[in-house]
């Protein structure tokens, strides 16, 4: 039974590295392959979970302009939505429709509906930006006045954060 | 059932004593050590003190590592943190599966091998886990926190499912309910936990005894099935309160409680030392769902409530009672179950459709079942000498007693009638455990005089 359970052992390892390339692979992949877009946010406050500490990052895309449209209500929590993107003045994406199916064509990010407060919001996974904790509180200091998340985006709508910068 | 199933290597240990003090022969402690399924001379070196330090030594490796990557160091490339510890997790498992091979190929069988494999395999999934967060800190991921706590459970689940051992099982098995709570809170539906469940019954079945294994396996299959419950009543998609989830509950328990019976009527030492333990923690859980209830505000909270899905509470019901009276039957306490059921239906019948005073009364039916609950424990304690029982019904007598003192019923008129009520009860009790003494005695003499 052990020589047999050994190897099986084997195959469990290299599932564990698996899940962690596959990790990795998905979250680097928008920073590989995307097009650089740059949205406003607002960052929020640093956290100090066990991941260590970040700024929050808050976007205008994450609330929703007409509830009623796209009628939250009756949408499974998690449902996935896609946040069009309209690029206006200084190269800064604006907010444009959100809709249930995979836009055609343009650029856009997919979203998660957070139905977890009593105000409905699309997630994008880009809400949390790492640093040590001497630069976190630097950061939310300096971008206090406005701030710009220069972000890439893959042609399906997965997004990374590049970096965080002030708003030009 | 007699708590000393469960403590078994003390045991082992006095039973050595014995021999030393010449009361007993080695031959006859190495027999009683048998009846209980455990080594004589095995349980005179045991390694359990060793082996938890050494789990715990392991525990705060990962933890220290954990939080060493919440400093976020800039100064080494993100490329060398992330593949160093994906490395250091690899390696680390990879030498666990050798020391595995070494228990295996040993000459004689090495349980130290063995073990010291499952602690190295036991911190190399968190190592695993830490490699997971980093990953997370570095590409900046804010989406969904408990899909990443899932990935960590799901990759521990394997190692415990080969080596069967009850270490990792609870390793995965935690970290798969920090999730559970994670998405339920979230309120997303949670059927993802199915695999761990079923894992830990596995390795419950086919594993060492593992008492810790198995209230934290019975306690997670009751909060899922409730979490389910609560998503699948909403009509909003969404986790939510339902009142139907306390009949649910109160159900389940009474099923574990009956599961507990029928698995100390088994053969299998293991078996029995599971059906004490389910039985033990079944009665404490008892006691405390009554002391609870025990209070008005409760029954007029859920007279209020609004039983929107009780036809469906009602289907869940008849499936669970389909288990419930088979196994009642099985253990010979079906009219006992019965006497439960229809005490609940009778309860649940007031609450629904009753009136504020008809509410009101179940309070103080409550409280005399709390009294007739602990005489009973008393009077079955004395009668099969099981000491556990006698002593969980003392306490549930002086508690409800104590918080009926506090939190008069009625005012002092009606406090006053409650506690006659008591008093009679337990006098009666009294009486009925000399009637039952003299019959015993009475029996004895008789069979001496034959003999």
């Amino acid at each position: 039974m052990s020589r047999r359970t050994s190897k099986w052992l084997i195959v469990a390892v290299l599932f564990q590295g698996a899940v962690l390339g596959g990790m990795w692979v998905k979250s680097a992949l928008p920073l590989w392959t995307g097009t650089e877009v740059s949205i406003v946010t607002r960052p929020v406050d640093p956290r100090s979970l066990f991941r260590g500490n970040y700024v929050r990052l808050s976007y205008g895309i994450n609330d929703i302009e007409n509830q009623q449209a796209l009628n939250t209500h009756q949408l499974r929590q998690g449902e996935v939505v896609y946040q069009v993107l309209i690029k206006g003045d200084g190269g800064i994406y604006q907010k444009g429709p959100q809709v249930l199916n995979k836009p055609e064509e343009g650029i856009f990010i997919k979203g998660r509906l957070d139905k977890s407060r009593s105000k409905h919001q699309i997630k994008y996974g880009i809400d949390a930006f790492f640093a040590p904790k001497e630069k976190t509180l630097a950061l939310e200091k300096q971008l206090r006045s406005g701030a710009v998340a220069v972000l890439k985006v893959t042609d399906s709508g997965q997004a990374g954060i590049l970096r965080v910068e002030e708003k030009p | 059932m007699r708590l000393i199933r469960l403590l078994k290597n003390d045991l082992a240990r006095e039973s050595s004593e014995w021999v030393q003090q010449g009361l007993i022969s080695q031959n006859q402690a190495e027999k009683i050590c048998d009846s209980y399924d455990v080594d004589f001379h095995q349980a005179q070196n045991s390694s359990l003190g060793y082996n938890v330090l050494i789990g715990l030594g392991c525990l705060f490796i990962g933890l220290s590592l954990i939080i060493l990557i919440g400093a976020n160091w800039e100064e080494i490339p993100r490329a060398i943190r992330m593949l160093g510890l994906i490395a250091l997790t690899l390696s680390t498992q990879c030498y666990g599966i050798y020391r595995w091979r070494q228990g295996h190929s040993s000459s004689s069988y090495s349980s130290s091998s063995y073990s010291s494999a499952t602690g190295i395999f036991f911190l190399g999934n968190l190592f695993y886990g830490a490699a997971i967060i980093l990953i997370a800190q570095i590409y900046h991921l804010g989406e969904h926190m408990p899909d990443g706590v899932y990935w960590w459970a799901l990759g521990c689940l394997p190692f415990a499912l080969l080596t069967r051992s009850p270490l990792l099982m609870e390793q995965g098995l935690s970290l798969a309910l920090v999730w559970l709570f994670l998405q339920a809170d979230e309120g997303y539906l949670t059927t993802a936990f199915l695999p761990f469940v079923t894992a830990s019954l596995w390795v419950l079945y086919r594993g060492k005894s593992s008492l810790s294994l198995l209230i934290a396996t019975t306690f997670s299959i009751g909060l899922w099935i409730e979490f389910l419950l609560a998503y699948l009543w909403s009509d909003k998609h969404r986790m939510e309160w339902h009142p139907e989830l306390f009949l649910v509950a109160v159900l389940l328990f009474l099923l574990i409680w009956l599961i507990g019976h029928w698995l100390a009527l088994q053969n299998s030492v293991k078996a029995k030392d599971y059906g004490a333990t389910l039985v033990a923690w079944s009665l404490r859980f008892t006691l405390v769902s009554l002391l609870v209830m025990s209070f008005s505000e409760l029954w007029h909270e859920l007279a209020k409530e609004h039983w929107a899905n009780l036809n469906s509470a009602f289907l869940l019901t008849a499936l669970l009672f389909i288990p419930t009276l088979w196994l009642a039957f099985k253990v010979k306490r079906l009219p006992f179950t019965l006497a439960i059921i229809a005490t609940l239906s009778l309860a649940l019948f007031t609450v629904i459709n009753g009136n504020e005073i008809q509410v009101a009364w179940l309070q103080v039916a409550d409280n005399i079942l709390l009294i007739a609950f602990g005489a009973g424990l008393i009077l079955r304690g004395i009668k099969h000498g099981y000491s556990h029982y006698f002593y969980l019904g003392i306490t549930s007598i002086l508690l409800t007693a104590f918080l009926r003192y506090i939190d008069l019923i009625g005012d002092y008129v009606g406090g006053s009638l409650l506690f006659l009520t008591f008093a009679g009860l337990l006098l009666g009790a009294a009486k009925y455990w000399k009637h039952h003494q003299l019959m015993h005695s009475t029996d004895r003499t008789s069979k001496g005089d034959k003999s």
